[in-house]
């Protein structure tokens, strides 16, 4: 029996809807109609392990939100969380980067966020560069980085900070197809030292190729659960995600 | 109890953090200034000397000048400080959706920045008080009094301002236009020998007071600590630390839902 590295129970998560930057003033001079959104309903869930996990579902269907809860980056309003092991995500390309710092000084900053200490980070130092292969642009400001070389980045620091839970959300896509093969076998090299991997992807090869076990979302509720197999082909006969 | 959420085996790791991050705030700074570190001299200097030309007119006191430049400097970290702090969280938000660590870091490092600013360009008023020969050792162990209490004021008032700014988006505006105010509610431009007495209750709400005479006392060896107000600044600081302790505390879990 695995041990169980992720569990959730009863989750739930609201929003308050703001349609424009909240204002104090404006707080006190409108009556206050709150309008909630529930993003994530009940969720129960628990993963192994070593899984290989990908989430499915339309825009807006809550992926992000769960994956920001497990994160630990978002709490949730109601439920219990239990995580085991250390957990890095990669959900925003621009989170925990300053923009004015170039790409080294950001490894540094980056590192200490995801866990590293500041020896750990720069013993990998070298290691973390070569990866994310981005050329003299390692000593440009982060803002005159594409999305594809902050992909880079930020792929390559969080592999380097040898998490036992790594999260990706839909942000691989953005990588070409060079970066993809590299960031998949780093994704299998993870499976075979037995960590958890979670993705979130539209890529249906994606999912089939590299995940065993599939999540689908919707409307903040989880609606199916299983072996990619099997959902792969409840999507194939045209099961509406 | 514990503050914030510290134990000691991650300390070593909070101060990595607070290091990084106070290093960060430096380098951003003067990324694209090419004078870099001058501008910390120069700003305060310029605004000595336009302040004190306009000010010496009407204000017959001995030393003027360096009255100023004991209170302006200090003002210039209180204000620079606060304004920064009150956007950090709003404007570091990109920092809390990578992961969870010690949110208050990022107000202490940016508030920590402007105190080395604060002290180098200080320098400069050690040097000619040392040149002038009205440097004595106990005047130094006041300053630092001075520079503590006024530390802990503006880490307290800002973790409330930054705290509100994440939900109310308007707060960094109110603080910029009670800074307009506040500045001349101080003991800054004059001190409290040239105040009637029974102005005094004004002063009684503005924990500025005691620690900008705490200043004057220990440049000019002039100024007054006035007893009910020395006491009641002192309490409204506590009170007001204690406060965004605690406001910071209740809402830091759920910042990134507002960014």
């Amino acid at each position: 029996m695995l041990k169980t590295v992720i569990s959730l129970e009863k989750i739930s998560k609201k929003f308050l809807v703001h349609h424009e930057k909240p204002t104090l003033i404006e707080s006190m001079l409108r009556r206050k109609t709150k309008e909630n959104f529930w993003a994530l309903k009940n969720i129960n869930l628990s993963i192994k392990k070593g899984e290989l996990v990908g989430i499915m579902g339309a825009n807006g269907s809550g992926k992000t939100t769960l994956l920001e809860i497990i994160g630990g980056i978002a709490i949730a309003t109601a439920g219990k969380l239990m995580i085991n092991g250390k957990i890095v995500s990669i959900i925003d390309l621009e989170a925990g980067f300053h923009s004015d710092l170039t790409g080294e000084e950001n490894i540094l900053l980056n590192g200490l966020l995801v866990g590293m200490s500041k020896k750990e980070i720069k013993s990998r130092l070298k290691k973390i560069i070569n990866f994310a292969d981005i050329g003299n642009f390692i000593d440009s400001p982060f803002y005159t980085y594409s999305s594809g070389m902050k992909l880079r980045l930020s792929f390559s620091i969080a592999v380097h900070a040898d998490p036992d839970i790594l999260i990706l959300d839909e942000t691989l896509s953005i990588g070409d197809q060079n970066f993809r093969e590299k960031a998949y076998k780093k994704i299998k090299e993870f499976y075979n030292k037995r960590k958890t991997v979670i993705i979130v992807s539209h890529e249906m090869d994606l999912i089939r190729s590299a995940c065993e076990r599939v999540i689908l979302i919707k409307n903040g509720r989880i609606i199916k659960d299983g072996e990619v197999k099997k959902i792969m082909k409840l999507i194939d006969k045209g099961f509406d995600l | 109890m514990k503050i914030f959420d510290v134990n000691s085996l991650e300390l070593k790791k909070y101060f990595d953090f607070f290091w990084a991050f106070t290093e960060k705030e430096i380098k951003v700074r003067y990324k694209r200034a090419i004078f870099g570190f001058l501008w910390v001299i120069l700003n305060p200097l310029l605004q000595m000397v336009v302040i004190g030309i306009i000010f010496s007119v009407f204000m017959k006191v001995p030393d003027y000048f360096l009255l100023l430049f004991s209170g302006l400097l200090p003002w210039g970290f209180f204000s620079l400080s606060l304004s920064k702090a009150t956007s950090s969280f709003v404007n570091e938000g990109a920092l809390f959706k990578k992961c969870t660590f010690p949110k208050e870091l990022v107000l202490f490092s940016i508030i920590f920045s402007d105190v080395v600013h604060m002290i180098v360009s200080m320098m400069l008023l050690f040097l000619f008080l040392i040149f002038t020969g009205k440097l004595y050792f106990p005047q130094i162990l006041l300053f630092i009094l001075g520079i503590i209490w006024l530390l802990i004021f503006t880490i307290g008032f800002s973790l409330i301002t930054a705290t509100l700014q994440v939900r109310y988006r308007d707060i960094s505006f109110f603080v910029k236009s009670i800074l307009v105010f506040w500045f001349y509610a101080t003991p800054i431009l004059y001190d409290l020998t040239m105040i009637p007495k029974s102005l005094y209750v004004v002063f009684l709400l503005n924990p500025l007071t005691t620690i900008f005479e705490i200043f004057h006392l220990a440049v000019l060896n002039r100024g007054v600590i006035v007893g009910e107000i020395f006491f009641v600044n002192l309490l409204l600081t506590i009170l007001i630390f204690i406060l965004g302790v605690m406001i910071f505390r209740k809402e830091n879990k759920y910042f990134v839902d507002w960014l």
